[in-house]
């Protein structure tokens, strides 16, 4: 294994432990997700590539462990953003809560976003596609598409997520 | 009346976000270039997002409507999340076919395409239709609530 799928693995088993909750819960959090993780990487296609001497196998062009890196990504993000809306909620009552649930999506997908994204890059796990000339955030070193990819999937489907697990569909 | 001016909202918020982050992904014919927003995006796709979701919106509710027997659409729904899917798939690749076949769009030739004989769509772009159908009209629906 990679270091990059090592990293996936040992997110994979924390959050599957934090929060603590029932295997019933975890498994609604995996079907919410999976279409998502299956999807965007096909969608993404032309705007980056996996380098092939960073994974270890393929499926559809997409390494196997980028689709449980999104399956936990996107549950720990729900998790963390819900218990930022709750803590919020409970003291500042004042707040709508979809507009407190908008902002906790942004902050927890848009940060957890940012950090693997870079950690992926500065492990040389892929590259943007030629041609690309976005703006670099210096500090994480990635381009700003990416920040705003992550705050656009909050925004706009950070709700879906949600629905999707309560109604558990994939 | 006010939950079209929310849907409206809504849409150009999701429209403005997308043609800005998605710039480099495709060319726009001058055509349709010469009056742009920000400098970022021609103007008219604007109305090609806002054509895309009514179409979509209205035949996945009225579908729904008919096959539930309700007249009230629900945040999220199985059979609605399905017909969602559906018509934003196929307005989505139906607007963008004609965009197409009109030379309004080019793919920039800098970026790895796989496109589908036919319809001379990219496969990411047909998925992506596809995914907005996915996440997109739940998400909507939430905004109505608010």
């Amino acid at each position: 294994m990679t270091i990059s799928e090592i990293l996936i693995v040992l997110f994979c088993l924390f959050v599957s432990f934090v929060p603590p909750r029932p295997w019933g819960l975890k498994k609604t959090e995996f079907k919410a997700g999976i279409i998502f993780a299956l999807i965007f990487p096909l969608v993404m296609q032309p705007i980056w590539s996996y380098r092939s001497e960073a994974w270890t196998f393929f499926v559809f062009q997409t390494p196997f462990f980028m689709l449980l890196y999104w399956l936990a990504f996107i549950s720990f993000s729900i998790n963390i953003s819900d218990w930022l809306e709750n803590r919020i909620t409970t003291r500042m009552r004042k707040f709508n809560s979809y507009g407190v649930i908008l902002v906790t999506d942004i902050i927890s997908f848009g940060i957890l976003g940012m950090i693997w994204e870079s950690i992926f890059y500065r492990l040389g796990s892929y590259e943007y596609s030629k041609g690309l000339s976005f703006g670099r955030l210096g500090l994480f070193d990635i381009p700003y598409i990416i920040i705003f990819g992550y705050i656009g999937l909050a925004i706009f489907g950070g709700q879906s997520f949600r629905l999707k697990k309560k109604a558990r569909v994939f | 009346m006010k939950t079209a001016f929310k849907d409206i909202l809504f849409i150009l918020v999701f429209a403005v976000y997308w043609e800005s982050i998605s710039q480099e992904f495709w060319v726009y014919d001058e055509r349709i270039s010469r009056l742009s927003l920000f400098e970022a995006f021609p103007a008219v796709m604007i109305l090609f997002w806002l054509a895309v979701f009514a179409f979509s919106l209205i035949l996945s509710e009225s579908v729904y409507k008919s096959v539930s027997k309700s007249n009230s659409i629900p945040v999220f729904d199985k059979t609605l999340y399905v017909f969602d899917i559906l018509s934003f798939g196929l307005f989505g690749m139906a607007f963008e076919v004609i965009l197409n076949t009109l030379g309004l769009v080019h793919y920039s030739p800098d970026l790895y395409w796989t496109t589908v004989p036919l319809i001379h769509l990219p496969i990411n772009t047909i998925a992506g239709y596809f995914g907005i159908g996915m996440f997109v009209p739940s998400t909507l629906r939430t905004f109505r609530n608010f």
